[in-house]
């Protein structure tokens, strides 16, 4: 990490005393000076309520600026933002996050809006769904839902166009199912999402990595339509030297991020831990015919990657149909950074036909 | 005890929000200003969507969950005029694109129209409002510096009247109280 001239410090300490600390973590100053005002604008409303339920008066009142500086020294440690608020804007939901679950990412929320395309657009429309009573009830599967952010926007975006849908989202922390299902009463009672949110929408917790326990609890509510995932998926080695940033390493959950080690790697067919979920994932969307699976990769060699895997295991699945695999957002050669494009995220979409 | 009373408004003032014991008075609005903001604005222009490239600042390197980023602007491109907007207002990807949308629809406007979009009569409005609200404050002080030095003038005026016809008035008062009881004497003596 580049060091920060001592002139630039300077200049954003003479602007506000609080942007330095601000600085240790945002490394620009336009983005510390975007912070301290989300910040601040929190600060003032937290000080503004507790001054509406009168605890003035009592010992441990802190006013906005107590508040703030606190706030900011907590950033400066490398607290994320999102933490420190409590709530992280995704589509037109609202996310309440909390320190032991991952929180949501912007990359994950374009993902999120394609997929939803994708399912209104070529599934519905078009009638390319296998089955046709299958039309009438759209059964979406979210595999390692964490806040359940990816449940919720989907809903938003697709139940209004859909007869029924019924979406589960599965996670192994208990924590996680616990956020996720307050996220949807807070969602709903905010008037994001719809009242049928309460019965379209289940949260579970389950083992991916454990084929029959994530089996048993999809037979239940039949198979489904659609799997959507965004699974842990960074390396060892890249969470170890540094392309993993010091927030994220120290303050969100590693069980979110790094795939485990040790007894479901030893008898599948591959050479690379991080990609474990993804044939976990693809092998149970083979065995219940899903006709779309949409997965997030960390970056475009871990697509293509997953991609070369799909084809690998649709050869040992009988009746297959027909697959049409595709890495989004495509290679762009005349975009600018084109090797930075590499390392960004992207999502890898199998569509089954027939 | 006196300076902190006085100190009270500047104190009232500063506070970043109201409080529920000082709620804010009700703002007059005179009839001029309403008429004004009565005529309807013209549409806002409408940009259809392949017009415009929306880029969530790419090529920045790795993301996803090695990086939380917390910035979520969003660049809007105009193809046919290469107008270029950027918005970073909020912490909300969907709110910053609307955000800049709106900012973007304002500035093709006022390239394809110029003094005729809706921008440029929005801040005309606003200028001439700005003017007129100018032009009362100054009024009202003029007159109250006028109201002030009026009764003030008046009394001085008064004095500076008395004072030269004093000896006048002096002259004809001094006849009349002579006068005066001297006619009572006659009236009394007549009764």
């Amino acid at each position: 990490m580049p060091r920060i001239p001592n002139r630039t410090i300077l200049n954003a300490y003479q602007q506000d005393p609080l942007l330095p600390l601000l600085f240790q973590e945002c490394r620009s100053l336009s983005l510390a000076k975007n912070e301290l005002r989300w910040l601040r604008d929190r600060a003032v409303q937290v000080a503004q309520l507790n001054l509406a339920k009168r605890t003035v008066r009592s010992k441990y009142f802190i006013g906005w600026r107590g508040l703030l500086r606190s706030m900011c020294r907590a950033r400066s440690r490398g607290l994320p933002l999102q933490y420190i608020l409590g709530d992280q804007p995704f589509g037109n939901l609202d996310i309440r996050c909390k320190r032991g679950v991952l929180i949501p990412r912007p990359e994950t929320e374009t993902f999120t809006f394609h997929a939803a395309s994708l399912i209104l657009h070529d599934m519905l429309k078009n009638g390319r769904s296998p089955t046709e009573n299958r039309a009438t009830c759209l059964r979406i599967l979210d595999l390692c839902t964490g806040t359940g952010c990816i449940s919720l926007l989907l809903h938003a975006l697709i139940a209004p166009h859909v007869q029924r849908t019924s979406i589960l989202g599965v996670d192994i922390s208990a924590t996680a199912i616990g956020l996720a299902r307050k996220n949807l009463i807070y969602n709903i009672r905010r008037g994001y999402l719809s009242d049928t949110a309460l019965m379209d929408i289940t949260f579970r917790q389950g083992n991916v990595l454990d084929i029959h326990d994530i089996f048993g609890s999809s037979i239940h509510t039949g198979p489904p339509d659609v799997i959507i995932s965004n699974p842990p998926y960074i390396s060892q080695k890249s969470f170890r030297d540094g392309t993993t940033t010091r927030s994220v390493r120290r303050f969100e959950p590693r069980i979110a991020l790094v795939p485990p080690k040790g007894e479901y790697m030893s008898e599948l067919p591959l050479n690379r831990q991080e990609d474990i979920f993804y044939y976990h994932i693809l092998s149970l969307s083979f065995r219940l015919k899903t006709s779309l699976v949409v997965l997030e990769c960390g970056d475009r060699l871990q697509g293509t990657r997953v991609a070369a895997l799909c084809n690998d295991l649709a050869s040992e699945f009988e009746q297959v149909g027909n697959l049409h695999i595709c890495i989004w957002p495509a290679a762009d050669e005349s975009m600018t950074g084109g090797d930075l494009q590499y390392s960004e995220p992207c999502v890898v979409i199998v569509q089954r036909y027939g | 005890m006196f300076r902190s009373l006085h100190l009270t408004p500047y104190i009232k003032f500063k506070r970043p929000f109201p409080t529920p014991h000082h709620p804010p008075t009700p703002r007059l609005f005179t009839l001029s200003a309403l008429s004004l903001a009565n005529k309807a604005l013209p549409p806002r222009l409408k940009i259809e969507d392949a017009d415009v490239i929306i880029s969530y600042l790419k090529g920045t390197g790795p993301g996803g969950q090695k990086i939380n980023k917390t910035n979520s602007a969003v660049q809007l491109i105009h193809k046919p005029t290469g107008v270029v907007v950027k918005s970073q207002a909020t912490r909300s990807r969907s709110q910053n694109e609307k955000i800049a949308r709106q900012i973007l629809a304002d500035k093709v406007e006022q390239l394809l129209h110029g003094d005729q979009s809706r921008a440029a009569i929005k801040a005309d409005r606003a200028r001439k409002k700005k003017a007129s609200k100018m032009k009362k404050s100054r009024r009202k002080y003029r007159e109250l510096e006028d109201g002030n030095e009026s009764p003030g003038a008046e009394e001085h005026d008064a004095q500076d009247v008395n004072d030269p016809n004093e000896g006048e008035a002096l002259g004809a008062e001094e006849q009349s109280p002579h006068q005066l009881p001297s006619q009572q004497h006659v009236q009394q003596e007549q009764k």
